[in-house]
Order: structure tokens, then C-alpha cells, then sequence
């Protein structure tokens, strides 16, 4: 029979977390600190990967090949695809991580991977959710809401950043984590140390008897992607940052310069706070712009923010694109 | 000829006479045709759309036999709190959430949580007005249950709501008083639903259109093209109203008006043509299995959880919402005024009252084609689905009873008996019935193929099937959205299949539901769902 065949699947953990939480420290660890295992880390952009350039094998336009054996992937319509064809190789992945805060439809993603749960090709080991202990304090009511919401929801939350706090708040943030969120573990961390046998260990998942009542309602978000041909300048970038946090409380892009077509410029914006970098030299994304906007609040004020960006498209036509032929990869 | 032409992919009409035609062509809102492609080619010119299904597949729009849209938009989306067991998982962690909302509160704003759950809050106490009145001196402040039926209110909440000692409890309704007849917090049924039109009003018209244009987006999102309002009262229509003008895609609304008197004027509903529409009238004979207010022939099983949490008394049977001589003059009324009827009712015993009252009404005066319906039908037997089919009655059962709360009806509500034939979706199939399933949105979240999913599948959330011999097929359970929905409402000339002259309310699926497993069902993507012949959600 098939199935005597079939192998174990592969254990799989998905880390959430709020942009600066310490989510990518956390895939950064698991990339750079490996010890032999093989890793494969499917993340929204590589925007912030902290790649070590001594490490990397290949890389193309949706996977970084590390010497290491582990791989980092964008999470795009192709998942469940290469996620099962990983699963037959020969080299198959000792465990997958799926940093998931920031797509689009966080129910399209629940049902693929309850499909590759159900086909046997991985297990969902461990919902890990990193809550920034450090700047908890400061977050405003509908923040904390739905970081508790989350939490709740998830198996293991990292207090993460707790030496950033008195032991005294610390305990008091714990105490209220283990009532909020009384089915996951809670864990006090320091740069999102945690051992990877906690994320994929081969022990049963915590049982949350209720939790998978219903769909999951992921109720205060909303999602904006945007991507555009023509590569901007950080000028440009600049205004189009103050525009969409208008809307967003958490943005992330790669933006193609326009000043040096081999430059990649990489926007991360919590709240009020927007940080512009340029992307490791060799990079290279699909699209010249990509951006994703991720709000809190109740709905999305979709007229205002289309017209906004109109509006921002056309200052954009003064500026002589470059053709695309010289935007090509080197 | 303009329109759109579709092909390419897998038709699934629910008609018939066409079992497995290669294309459609629809124009001007209706279906003009169905069959090869060879012969409906022709019939298209230059300016029809082509529309290829590149191997999805096509079906008619889902009906979703009963839900409460409006009442949808105003019970979800800020300020309501959603502490539903799904995300608050406990009633300690609700209790936190309350206290980090009042902190926060603005003066004398009203504050409303919705979700408690006797069943699924595992350390659950009810609420009392003293302790809401603890938790929050100075706000109204209620918590709805998630089975939308019971509220708790501090002082102020009541005053908001304007009950106290002196209120006369509603025929119907449920007041909980001291030996004063002070209220002490929990009231239900009726009085509830207009308690809370307190707090609505206060958070004002433009969070209400704004919520109601959520829902909206939601149904069609979940393929659903017709939706029926099943507590429909008069100051609903401007909400509905004001969403046709702003051109929002809204499903074409049945509408059944709340009754709990037996002088209630029926609105006639026709501005809106085949939008919106008054399909008949509307009256719960009880109420919840989840607070107790059912009527049955067997008692309650007696643990913490109907003890405690809910605060029955052992040996339970629960019983009517109305006396039941009210209650047969309010339906006699309605019923000889010759509107279609839907009674909710949820225990035998009630279904008995209902199903001796329809025999009566029918000897008195005869009605060919009354499709009275019962609405949930939790409790039913065999002998009275018997009995209803014989009598011309149709059920709709509210199958996502079973996936949401499947473990505690089996363990401390009913026992494994009741529970393997609670909602008889498959009973009802065997005796001949032509059903229709509902999500009762919002009591839980509109969607036909997680309905379809839970009654092929009778699936709890801790993995239990609950009646292995209530399970539907495929085929059956897709009519229970489609045509036989439609026939529920009386709109199955003019919805619920793809035959030529229908409107042209479709939806693409990304796999046939015929060929998917049954617990697979939920996850199928909607591609697009098409409303009166436009694409209102998908690509």
C-alpha cells in the first residue's frame, strides 16, 4: 500500500507577531544557527532576512538557497505546491517555518494548510505568536485587543524583548497572558530565544478544545497590496510612506530605485515610525514596487486611499521612467 | 445581445433538464441560455463577454434560507466587542476583556459584548447586574449571549433600555426579577432584540450603514445571492433601501416580519421588485437550546453546565415562548391572511403544538401550497417529520449547530440519543422532505459550503460525528442551498438552478463540490459570485 510509504510529515510552525516584535530575529536564528538541520522559512518578502552573503547558494526571484541546506521562500500562490513537492524529495526539510502576519487572506492560508495537513504532508506542530514585551505598555486599546485576540489563539507567545521591562511588569504581563490566553504557553524571551525543538518538537500540539470552533475571525485587520512597474526615488517613497500611514499601521516594501536601478530600497513602517533601507546589492524583486499595508481598526476607508494614491501617481509622470530593459536583472 | 458567455469548466445546474451543459449565456440580468457551446455560440455577438471557467466550476448562487443581515451589521464590527469562545476563550479572559474596554470607554458611552457561551465559556457564571454594575458604574453595558437570544445589562444598561420594576414583561419575553420584580440582569427573547436597538441607535446611522455594507460584502464573498431577513421590522427597510441606492451588492433579501402580537400590520414591501421583498411573517413558538427556553417532551440531562451555567433546575423541559393560546391567535392571524409562515421552534414539544395548530388551520381552511416552514428544528422526531411532510410543512435546520457546538449538545445537554438525530437534516431527506440549511447569520457566519460541509459530514469540533445516519450526500446538501432553498422561500420558478429565463445569480467555485471530499467542502475558494448578471465579488 501507498500509504506504508508515505513519510512522516513535516513538521511545520507558524510564527505571528506585530513588525518589530522579533519575528525575523527569530527566522534569522533558525537561517544562520541551523546545526545541521535543514530549514525551509516561507515569509512575505525578503525585506528584512537578514542573509549572510557567506551563506547564500542562489538566489532567485522567490527563494534564497543557503549552503547550510536551509531555504527561504516567498509565501505566494505556489505554497501548497512546493510545500508538498518538498515533501517527496530526497533532501526533504527537517521542519518548515511560515511567518504569516502579513498576507492578505489569513483564511486562504488556514485552509491551505489544513489541506496539506489533511494530504499528510506536513504537521502543524506549533503557532508561535511574539508579542513585543518591551513597548506592550505604550499600545493603544485596539492594539493590545488584537494582540491578545492572536495570542489566544496561538499555542506558544514569547513575551519577547522582557529584559526591556522591570521584572515587576514582567510578571504582570505574564499574569495577564495567562488569563487572556489561557490554552497557549507564555514565555518570557530575550531576541527571540527559543530552542527550535520547542516550535517542532515531535510531542503532541497543546490541545485548545474550542478554538477551532468556527471559523477563525481575523476581525481588526486589513489588507492592502500594492505593486507598480516603474522603480521610484526615496523622495518619492518618502511621500508615498506618508500617504499609507494614513491608512496602515504596518507597512512593508521593496521598492526598485530610480536613481540606480540596482538598488533596492526597503520600507518597514510601525505606527508613526517608518524606517527606509536599501536591500543587500544582488537583489532583485519581481515587481519594481511592492508594498503591503496592514491597518488596525474596523474597516479599511478604500475611496479615500485610491484616491490618494491616484493622486500620487500622477505626481509620479513627470519623472522620465527608465525603460524596462535596463531594470533587468545583473 | 450584450452579456456574458460562459464556458469552459464544469456547469452544475440543479436543473434536470440540463444535466451537464458546456456553457451559459446570460444577459440583462437573466440566464438566456444553457447547452452546447456549438449552439450558443451563435447567439452571442461582439459585444458579449467570453467568459472562460478555465476548468472551475459554475453553479447557481447559494440562498441562504434564514439570517438576519441587519441584524448582522449591527451585532458585529466595533464598537461591539466580539467575545465569541472562538477568540475569548474563557469567561475569565471575557471578564479582562470587559475591564480593558471600560477603561477606555468615552463618558456614557454604550458598551456591548457579543459571544457568551454557557456551553463553550468553560468557567462561565451569569453575569449579575450587581457585578456588571462593578465592572462598569457608569456605562451601559450589556453582554449578549452568542445564540443572539439572551442579554445581561447593568444599571445602567437597564436604564438605557428604559426597563425597570415598573415594566411590564412582554407576552414572550423573559424579565429575570428580584422579589421586588427589580430586573437582576438577564432578560430574554424579544425584550432583548429591543433592549439592544438602544444601544444601535446610540452608535448612530453611519456605523449601521457602514456595518451593514460589511455584511453585505460578506455574503457575496461566501457566494450567497439571496439571503432572507428573518426578523424583519418596518425600520429595516431604509437600511436595505440605502444600500440598493448606493448600487451595494445586496443579495436579494426575503423578508419575514417579527411577530409578537396579533395585530401587526405587514409591511408590503415593493420599491424594490425582486430585490427586496416581504415573503411572509415570522414567530418564535420558543427559543434557545443553549439558555434553556425550549419545549420538550424529555428534560434537560442535569450537570454543571445545565445546573450551573445555564440555572435550570433538574429535571428541566423548558416550554413555549408564548401562552399557547396567544400564540395560535398571532398565527391564525397571519396564516388566514394568507402569508407564508416560519415558526421557530427548536424542542418536540413545541413542534408538537405547532404541527397540531397547522392540522387544525388546514381543516379550517384549506391551503394547497402554504409551506409553512419550521425554522432550526433541532429536536425533531422522526414521527412529526412524518407528520410535517404529510402536512405539506417544510424544515430548515441550523446545521452549524453541530460543527459549533456538536460536544456539548451530546455531553450536557441531550445525551447521545437526541444527539445522534439532533437537527434529522437526513430523516428529513429519507422521508421525502425537500429541505433548506442555514448559518442564521448572525449567530454564526454565513457561508453555504461550510453548511453543506457540516451536514455531509456531521462534524464537531472535537472531531465526534454526532449521528453518522443524519448525514446527507453531496448532491442533497448542494439543493439545500440552491433550488430547494428556493423553493422555501417560493422563489424556485425564479432562483436556485441555471434553466433559461431564471435570474442570473451564479457563483464559480474553484473545484465542483460534487467531486470534493466532504470535509474538504469549507475550503473550496470562491472565485466569483454574480448577482442579477454582474460580477459583485471575485474576478
Amino acid at each position: 500500500m501507498a500509504d506504508n510509504k508515505r513519510p512522516t510529515p513535516i513538521p511545520l510552525a507558524t510564527v505571528g507577531g506585530f513588525l518589530g516584535s522579533g519575528k525575523t530575529t527569530l527566522i534569522n536564528h533558525l537561517l544562520n544557527q541551523a546545526n545541521g538541520r535543514r530549514y525551509v522559512v516561507f515569509v512575505n518578502d525578503f525585506g528584512a532576512i537578514n542573509i549572510d552573503l557567506q551563506l547564500v547558494e542562489t538566489i532567485e526571484d522567490d527563494r534564497i538557497s543557503f549552503s547550510n541546506g536551509c531555504v527561504c521562500c516567498t509565501l505566494n500562490d505556489e505554497f501548497v505546491g512546493s510545500v508538498a513537492e518538498m515533501s517527496k524529495r530526497q533532501d526533504r526539510p527537517d521542519a518548515i517555518l511560515i511567518e504569516a502576519s502579513g498576507v492578505a487572506d489569513p483564511r486562504a492560508l488556514e485552509a491551505s494548510l489544513s489541506a496539506l495537513e489533511a494530504s499528510n504532508h506536513v504537521r502543524l506542530e506549533t503557532a508561535l505568536y511574539i508579542v513585543d514585551a518591551g513597548c506592550f505598555g505604550q499600545r493603544d486599546y485596539a492594539e493590545v485587543e488584537m494582540l491578545i485576540d492572536h495570542a489566544a489563539t496561538s499555542d506558544l507567545v514569547l513575551l519577547n524583548k522582557s529584559d526591556l521591562v522591570s521584572e515587576q511588569a514582567l510578571d504582570g504581563l505574564l499574569q495577564e497572558f495567562s488569563v487572556a490566553a489561557p490554552y497557549a504557553a507564555t514565555l518570557a524571551t530575550v531576541q527571540s530565544c527559543v530552542s527550535p525543538a520547542l516550535l517542532f518538537g515531535n510531542s503532541d500540539r497543546p490541545t485548545r478544545p474550542e478554538a477551532k470552533a468556527g471559523p477563525h475571525r481575523h476581525p481588526d485587520y486589513h489588507h492592502w497590496h500594492y505593486s507598480g512597474r516603474d522603480p521610484m526615488t526615496r523622495d518619492a517613497l518618502v511621500e508615498l510612506t506618508k500617504i499609507l500611514q494614513q491608512h496602515f499601521f504596518r507597512i512593508k516594501g521593496i521598492v526598485q530605485s530610480a536613481a540606480d536601478p540596482t538598488i533596492w530600497l526597503s520600507l518597514q513602517v510601525v505606527g508613526t515610525r517608518a524606517v527606509i533601507g536599501q536591500l543587500p546589492q544582488g537583489f532583485t524583486g519581481k515587481d519594481a514596487v511592492e508594498i503591503v499595508g496592514i491597518g488596525i481598526g474596523p474597516k479599511m476607508r478604500r475611496v479615500e486611499l485610491d484616491r490618494s494614491m491616484a493622486a500620487f501617481e500622477e505626481t509620479l509622470k513627470p519623472t522620465p521612467a527608465l525603460p524596462a530593459m535596463f531594470t533587468g536583472k545583473t | 445581445m450584450s452579456g456574458t458567455l460562459f464556458y469552459g469548466g464544469t456547469i452544475v445546474t440543479q436543473d434536470p433538464k440540463y444535466p451537464a451543459p458546456e456553457a451559459v449565456l446570460i444577459s440583462c440580468g437573466k440566464i438566456v441560455a444553457v447547452g452546447d457551446l456549438a449552439d450558443i455560440q451563435p447567439r452571442a455577438d461582439k459585444a458579449t463577454v467570453q467568459h472562460d471557467l478555465a476548468g472551475q466550476t459554475l453553479l447557481p448562487g447559494f440562498i441562504d434560507a434564514h439570517s438576519h443581515p441587519i441584524w448582522a451589521a449591527k451585532t458585529r464590527g466595533a464598537p461591539v466587542v466580539d467575545v465569541r469562545a472562538n477568540i475569548v476563550p474563557t469567561y475569565a479572559a471575557l471578564i479582562g476583556k470587559i475591564k480593558r474596554r471600560v477603561a477606555v470607554a468615552a463618558p456614557g458611552e454604550h458598551l456591548l459584548f457579543f459571544g457568551l457561551d454557557a456551553q463553550l465559556h468553560p468557567d462561565m457564571e451569569a453575569p449579575t447586574r450587581a457585578f456588571l454594575d462593578e465592572l462598569a458604574p457608569d456605562h451601559p453595558l450589556g453582554i449578549q449571549t452568542s445564540n443572539c437570544h439572551a442579554l445581561f445589562l447593568n444599571s445602567a444598561g437597564f436604564k438605557a433600555c428604559g426597563i425597570d420594576e415598573t415594566t411590564p414583561t412582554p407576552t414572550g419575553s423573559i424579565i429575570e426579577r428580584d422579589e421586588n420584580g427589580v430586573p437582576t440582569g438577564k432578560i430574554a427573547e424579544a425584550v432583548t432584540w429591543t433592549a439592544l436597538e438602544s444601544f444601535y441607535e446610540a452608535w448612530g446611522a453611519r456605523r449601521l450603514a457602514e456595518e451593514v455594507e460589511q455584511q453585505i460584502l460578506a455574503f457575496v464573498a461566501n457566494g450567497i445571492t439571496t439571503v432572507t431577513e428573518h426578523l424583519y421590522m418596518p425600520f429595516y427597510k431604509a437600511s436595505y433601501m440605502a444600500a440598493l441606492n448606493q448600487k451595494l451588492p445586496l443579495p436579494r433579501v426575503a423578508c419575514y416580519q417579527q411577530a409578537t402580537t396579533p395585530d401587526m400590520r405587514v409591511e408590503k414591501l415593493t420599491d424594490a421588485d425582486d430585490r427586496l421583498w416581504m415573503a411572509g411573517v415570522k414567530i418564535h413558538a420558543d427559543g434557545s437550546p443553549f439558555i434553556g427556553n425550549i419545549w420538550l417532551t424529555e428534560p434537560y440531562l442535569s450537570n454543571e453546565i445545565t445546573l450551573e451555567r445555564m440555572d435550570l433546575k433538574p429535571g428541566h423541559t423548558g416550554g413555549p415562548n408564548y401562552p399557547q393560546e396567544y400564540f395560535e391567535r398571532m398565527v391564525r392571524e397571519y396564516f388566514s391572511a394568507g402569508w407564508q409562515m416560519t415558526v421557530h421552534t427548536q424542542g418536540d414539544r413545541t413542534i408538537d403544538m405547532v404541527l397540531d395548530l397547522i392540522e387544525t388551520l388546514l381543516e379550517e381552511m384549506p391551503r394547497p401550497d402554504h409551506r409553512f416552514r419550521l425554522e432550526h428544528c433541532a429536536l425533531m422526531r422522526r414521527d412529526q417529520i412524518r407528520r410535517a411532510h404529510a402536512l405539506g410543512v417544510q424544515c430548515s435546520f441550523f446545521i452549524n449547530h453541530i460543527t459549533h457546538w456538536g460536544a456539548p449538545i451530546e455531553d450536557a445537554l441531550f445525551g447521545p440519543e437526541r444527539a445522534a438525530h439532533y437537527m434529522p437534516a437526513g430523516s428529513a431527506v429519507a422521508e421525502g422532505m425537500r429541505i433548506s440549511l442555514h448559518a442564521d447569520t448572525p449567530m454564526t457566519d454565513a457561508s453555504a459550503l461550510d453548511l453543506m460541509q457540516a451536514a455531509v459530514t456531521r462534524r464537531a469540533a472535537d472531531g465526534r460525528c454526532l449521528g453518522e445516519g443524519e448525514r446527507l450526500d453531496i448532491e442533497t446538501a448542494l439543493k439545500s442551498v440552491t433550488i430547494d432553498a428556493a423553493y422555501h422561500i417560493g422563489m424556485e420558478d425564479q432562483l436556485g438552478s441555471i434553466t433559461p429565463g431564471k435570474h442570473a445569480d451564479l457563483v464559480i467555485l474553484g473545484a465542483n463540490p460534487l467531486e470534493t471530499e466532504g470535509d474538504r467542502l469549507g475550503d473550496i475558494p470562491i472565485s466569483s459570485t454574480w448577482l442579477a448578471g454582474e460580477r459583485v465579488y471575485g474576478g
